[in-house]
């Protein structure tokens, strides 16, 4: 339905496991999550239509949401998590080496500003392998940014666009981002984030430190690191007690919310049409 | 036909209206000593005579009527004695025993003095040996389904009232108010819809979803009369507060005996008497059921002994309401290993569950053969999906889901295998899981027949959350057209893009394709594709000759 529904290329996975065509997935009826956040799943400016439907990730958005006066939420799990099924790891899995790193990004309206330099310096100091650096495009395009970590030594990387308008997606977004975490022994970043639950999930050891930076017009209500501190200190750390990662992992990502495709297909009202 | 003897009061003409009370007789029967001078007072059916019938010769009954006198005397002849006459005309040696279960309101006649409720039971005492056995009906005015009843106070009890009773101050209105009204020490059934009665210190014990609630609010959902809001979720409310024995529409009072079980309630023609015990209940079944429907009653099948617990539909309403849908996955996983192919209906507010295994409950509705596990799923799916809607409770599901899809869903979360999706082939045609879920459906159609709990009656609270939820359809409906014009939006942005992408390509292409034509017809062109032909020549040696062979020849022609 919203074109944000194709950021990642989240419908896309989800279309297949319900056994539709990937690459054209059908009309979603309703908003799906794009990321994790610690508010109700959408930035607070979020537009949604009357009566709209939400489909969340886990149950704490959902809850969220429903303090600021929405309704009709069902959570149905990360898509993520049902790409894993969709692509398991191979029955000889490679050597897990080095950490990939994920620098807090930027979106298509707004750039983020910190100490690159004091960054790197640190994570020199606390990674003991080698470091892929992970930019979002809005950094990678900048060779200003790009330029600090290439120069650095680390292998920079990008996963590709969320796209726009239903153009420009790189609907297999998520697959590479899987791909490159099955490669790493750890996942790291310089805030609490998507990458890092996702990072969990494929495997990895978490770890959150470094200078979170800014970004251009971050709405207090999104962010909110004080907020974080007090509600997932589990997750946060160069060493994280990994069995309590993983809890909360499959708890923020809806690991026990997910679903069989049939129920999918009902629940998004792809049924069989003329 | 006996002789009617006709005393003060009597009214005709004039009939009461009776309705046959199982449960009632099957209490009877246990409370009613044998061979004492009987005196039956007030209208009763022919089912609850007979039962006092069969236990004394010695019965003598009043009624106000002279045309329910006459009909008595016709259908019971000398073995009743038939009395036509108002209460207080009645001058005779006092009784044994006093079986007032219809109460003490439709004993005077329009000829009578004004007696107050307890005047009349001072009357009815007065008829009573000392020792006495006397069974007491009591309509409650604090009944809940008095209190939800849509009706006005001047309406609520019809126009047969020449004299209001309702209002009566003496008139008691709760368990101890009935005990101290009373001059003898009394035993106390709350009496729901006349289908279930209960002891009443049992009922005051009973928690949400346990047996004496459960029989309590099917019994009240059978009661046909136009309510404010459904009873259901009154009752759970009351026995969460311990009030169950508060709310019933009536209580018994039971005067020098004591009844055996503490539970007695109507099922198809049966009734089933249930005693507490420490670990749940033990059951009885008594008499003989009609099949007359696709299902029957088999009383065989119901356990003797019944769990303590909830219900399972308890468990899952609150699952559903608390939007839990993991854990209400899982228990419906257990649910679907527990159930096997059986000829027992299923039903999950029927279905015993104490936290960790599920036990059948009191309902013993059969089919003809065995059915499959899966139709039996299926049926007990399609009554709580009609329960959980039908009671507007909260759930996580949306409304495009609801119906055949969302019970197909609870079937696949208890193991069935959904259906493989079919193309449609127009606009009308039926999803797959139509046709998975048909037989549950008709399984469950079947139940609520038997059942006899729908009643055509739509309480206000229902229409106008009925009313309510059609407004937000189209509330949400144009919020979907809303929606799905933003995409056509963004669709049409996203094509816009495209198309001009297409275009700037065509440009390209075409000032490509004219820079290409511009430089074929170019001398620099002829020149490089000679130069290119000659650099393609492997042996040059032998092209010179060839050519030389060629120039000599056309040299000598000449």
């Amino acid at each position: 339905m919203h074109h944000h529904n194709h950021y990642y290329g989240q419908t896309h996975i989800l279309s297949r496991y319900a056994g539709f065509d990937f690459d054209h997935p059908p009309r979603l009826r309703g908003y799906l999550q794009h990321g994790w956040n610690i508010g109700c799943g959408w930035n607070p400016v979020h537009e949604f239509y009357d009566g709209a439907w939400r489909f969340t990730w886990s149950d704490a958005p959902k809850r969220r949401g429903h303090s600021l006066g929405r309704r009709n939420y069902h959570s149905i799990g990360a898509p993520f998590l049902y790409l894993m099924e969709l692509e398991p790891e191979k029955e000889e899995p490679v050597e897990r080496e080095g950490t990939l790193w994920f620098l807090f990004h930027g979106w298509e309206g707004g750039k983020i500003h910190g100490d690159h330099q004091r960054l790197i310096d640190e994570i020199r100091e606390t990674e003991p392998g080698p470091v892929t650096f992970s930019l979002y495009y809005t950094e990678y395009d900048r060779p200003e940014v790009r330029g600090f970590y290439e120069d650095a030594g680390f292998r920079v990387v990008s996963f590709g666009r969320r796209g726009f308008s239903y153009e420009g997606t790189d609907r297999r977004f998520l697959f590479k981002q899987l791909a490159e975490l099955r490669k790493h022994k750890r996942v790291a970043a310089n805030r609490l984030s998507t990458a890092i639950f996702y990072g969990i999930a494929a495997g990895c050891e978490p770890a959150v430190y470094g200078d979170p930076m800014e970004m251009d017009g971050e709405n207090p209500l999104f962010g909110g690191q004080s907020r974080i501190e007090r509600l997932w200190p589990e997750m946060l750390g160069k060493t994280v007690d990994l069995e309590a990662a993983r809890a909360t992992t499959d708890l923020e990502l809806g690991k026990p919310w997910m679903m069989p495709p049939a129920e999918l297909r009902s629940l998004f009202d792809w049924r069989e049409r003329v | 036909m006996s002789e009617v003897q006709v005393v003060r009061g009597e009214m005709q003409p004039w009939t009461d209206h009776t309705t046959p009370r199982p449960a009632l007789a099957a209490l009877l029967t246990d409370v009613v000593p044998a061979n004492r001078r009987t005196l039956i007072l007030g209208p009763h059916a022919p089912q609850l005579i007979e039962s006092v019938l069969a236990h004394s010769a010695d019965v003598a009954i009043l009624v106000r009527s002279v045309a329910d006198a006459q009909q008595l005397g016709e259908d019971f002849g000398p073995c009743l004695q038939v009395i036509a006459g108002a209460l207080d005309g009645l001058q005779t040696e006092p009784y044994d025993v006093i079986i007032a279960s219809d109460g003490l309101d439709r004993v005077l006649g329009y000829d009578s003095s004004d007696l107050s409720w307890s005047a009349r039971l001072a009357a009815v005492s007065a008829l009573a040996a000392p020792d006495a056995v006397v069974v007491l009906g009591l309509e409650n005015e604090f009944s809940l389904l008095n209190l939800l009843d849509s009706r006005p106070a001047d309406e609520r009890h019809g126009d047969d009232e020449w004299r209001p009773l309702h209002d009566d101050p003496t008139r008691p209105v709760s368990v101890d108010q009935l005990k101290s009204a009373l001059p003898w020490a009394s035993e106390v059934y709350a009496d729901f819809g006349s289908r279930t009665f209960v002891r009443a210190d049992v009922a005051a014990t009973a928690g949400p979803g346990e047996l004496p609630t459960r029989l309590a609010g099917a019994a009240l959902e059978s009661v046909d009369a136009p309510l404010l809001s459904p009873a259901a979720e009154g009752v759970d409310t009351a026995a969460r507060a311990g009030l169950l024995p508060a709310i019933p529409t009536a209580w018994l009072a039971i005067v020098g005996a004591q009844p055996p079980h503490d539970l007695y309630t109507q099922t198809a023609d049966t009734v089933l008497t249930a005693t507490q015990t420490l670990t749940g209940w033990d059951t009885t079944i008594t008499g003989d059921p009609n099949s007359t429907s696709v299902l029957a009653f088999d009383p065989s099948v119901v356990p003797s002994t019944i769990a303590s617990g909830v219900s399972v539909e308890s468990v899952l309403f609150r699952l559903a309401s608390a939007e839990d849908v993991p854990a209400f996955r899982k228990l419906a996983a257990d649910l679907g290993e527990w159930v096997t192919t059986s000829r027992v209906i299923v039903r999950w507010d029927d279905v015993i569950y104490d936290g960790d295994s599920f036990a059948y409950g009191v309902s013993g509705w059969v089919a003809e053969d065995s059915i499959e596990k899966e139709d039996l799923l299926a049926a007990a799916w399609a009554r709580f999906h009609d329960r959980l809607i039908g009671q507007h409770r909260r759930h996580p599901w949306p409304p495009w889901m609801l119906g055949d899809d969302l019970v197909s869903a609870w079937l696949g979360m208890s193991g069935v295998e959904a259906p493989e999706p079919t193309q449609a082939t127009s606009p009308d045609t039926l999803p797959a899981t139509t046709e998975q879920v048909a037989r549950g459906k008709e399984l469950a159609a079947a139940l609520d027949a038997v059942l006899e709990t729908s009643t055509t009656t739509v309480d206000v609270r229902t229409a106008l959350t009925e009313a309510e939820e059609a407004k937000q359809e189209l509330f949400e409906l144009k919020g979907h057209v809303y929606g799905l014009e933003r995409t056509l939006g963004f669709r049409n942005k996203a094509m816009k893009t495209r198309e001009n992408r297409i275009r700037e390509l065509r440009g390209q292409l075409q000032r490509l394709t004219t820079a290409h034509e511009r430089i074929r017809g170019s001398r620099t062109y002829a020149v490089s594709r000679v130069i290119f032909h000659a650099a393609q020549v492997r042996k040059p040696k032998v092209v010179a000759r060839k050519l030389a062979r060629k120039i000599d020849r056309r040299i000598r022609k000449r």
